[in-house]
């Protein structure tokens, strides 16, 4: 099932939805992405109708001309140079995806191309050639740039997520500090950070939304990120433990450093959540 | 190239000390640079010296007697800088992204993302 499609039914429900969907099936769709338990009447309800229907629903709206399924709010004039990139190679599976779509300003041309071990990547002047496996392409980080994307075939996986250990989770945090304070042009750790507290809440988002996000973040909203990802994936516990023993950590090392904002600032944020009932 | 590179290699030796450790790798990718590419690498080392870079303790506890620097040179390169706390600086890799990655992973960090991570 398109989980993604299945989501905009229902954050469209309001406006053209309802004259495809009944309520009931509405709350069965509910049900499913809520990962709730549904009774046989309820399965057997998504898996013919409500199936049948949303693939209904992908063929018109995705599949355009000339066989090109395109997802996203992207610019008209690049959707086609798109779709010329990807006819200079036939009998690939093959999408574009990346600022290229969907900003004015780019950086390069991100071109994807399915093959079946491996993975490798390319420059060619400002296009840059990934070639990887369909395994790969389950990855959350792919299956988000796919959410804007031209392609030549149907892209959509169900994605694949793992959680982040608390050490990695506590350096992405660090480093998003680090940039924000520094002003970084490129904020990978702030965009990893966000992605991974979307992912923590089941929701996957895209290029343009994290892009949105990292524009809009301040110190606040990064110390939310984190906070909230951590109490999601670990238990209170040990993360008391954890944080107790790296406060102490940083207290020693605040005595050595002539610039200290931000160990002070990741001090605050720890003692806050030890402290917390 | 090779002149700039010898004599800012020279001022890091000076600026740190003998102790300090290049990978094996690090002319390779030093040699890669411009030559203001250099210059801004050689900047960030002094900031890193005089405390004013922004740095990080690891948060593997195996770890936290170090202080880490990370720095992106362009698309390709990436430098991290190891000291030990209340010590001196024991270690400079400049690399591309796997031993990069491979080093943070090591140090109990987030790998980059970096695609292929």
């Amino acid at each position: 099932m398109d989980k993604y499609l299945l989501k905009t039914v229902l954050e469209r429900k309001e406006d053209v939805v309802h004259l495809l969907f009944t309520s009931n099936q509405l709350s069965i769709i509910q049900k499913y992405l809520d990962k709730q338990e549904l009774t046989n009447s309820e399965k057997k309800s998504l898996y013919t109708s409500i199936k049948k229907k949303t693939e209904a629903i992908k063929k018109l709206s995705l599949k355009k001309n000339n066989d090109f399924f395109i997802r996203g709010n992207l610019i008209p004039e690049r959707v086609e140079q798109a779709k010329n990139i990807i006819k200079q190679f036939p009998g690939e599976k093959v999408f574009l995806a990346g600022s290229f779509l969907f900003s004015k300003n780019y950086d390069d041309i991100d071109i994807y191309i399915l093959k079946e071990r491996g993975y490798k990547e390319l420059h060619k002047g400002n296009k840059h050639i990934i070639y990887l496996t369909k395994k790969r392409l389950k990855q959350a980080i792919f299956q988000s740039t796919i959410l804007n994307s031209v392609s030549n075939y149907d892209n959509y996986l169900e994605y694949n997520f793992k959680k982040l250990l608390l050490n990695e989770l506590m350096s992405l945090y660090h480093e998003a500090i680090i940039e924000f304070l520094e002003k970084q042009s490129k904020k990978e750790s702030l965009r990893n950070l966000i992605f991974n507290y979307y992912l923590s809440k089941n929701k996957l988002i895209d290029a343009i939304k994290l892009k949105q996000l990292i524009k809009n973040s301040s110190l606040e909203k990064i110390d939310f990120y984190f906070s909230e990802t951590c109490k999601k994936f670990y238990s209170k516990k040990y993360l008391y433990v954890r944080f107790l023993e790296y406060a102490n950590t940083l207290r020693k090392t605040l005595k050595n450093l002539n610039n200290k904002v931000h160990i002070q600032h990741y001090l605050k944020l720890y003692e806050r959540i030890i402290h917390e009932d | 190239m090779r002149e700039s590179y010898t004599k800012i290699k020279q001022s890091i030796i000076l600026l740190f000390g003998e102790q300090l450790i290049f990978n094996k790798e690090f002319d390779k990718y030093f040699l890669k640079l411009k030559e203001n590419m250099m210059n801004d690498f050689y900047d960030w080392l002094v900031k890193c010296e005089e405390g004013e870079a922004l740095g990080s303790v690891p948060p593997r506890k195996q770890h936290k007697d170090l202080f880490v620097f990370f720095r992106k040179i362009g698309n390709s390169t990436r430098a991290i800088l190891i000291k030990e706390q209340n010590s001196s600086f024991i270690q400079l890799i400049l690399t591309n992204h796997n031993s990069y990655d491979d080093k943070r992973k090591e140090l109990g960090y987030k790998k980059s993302s970096y695609y292929k991570s």
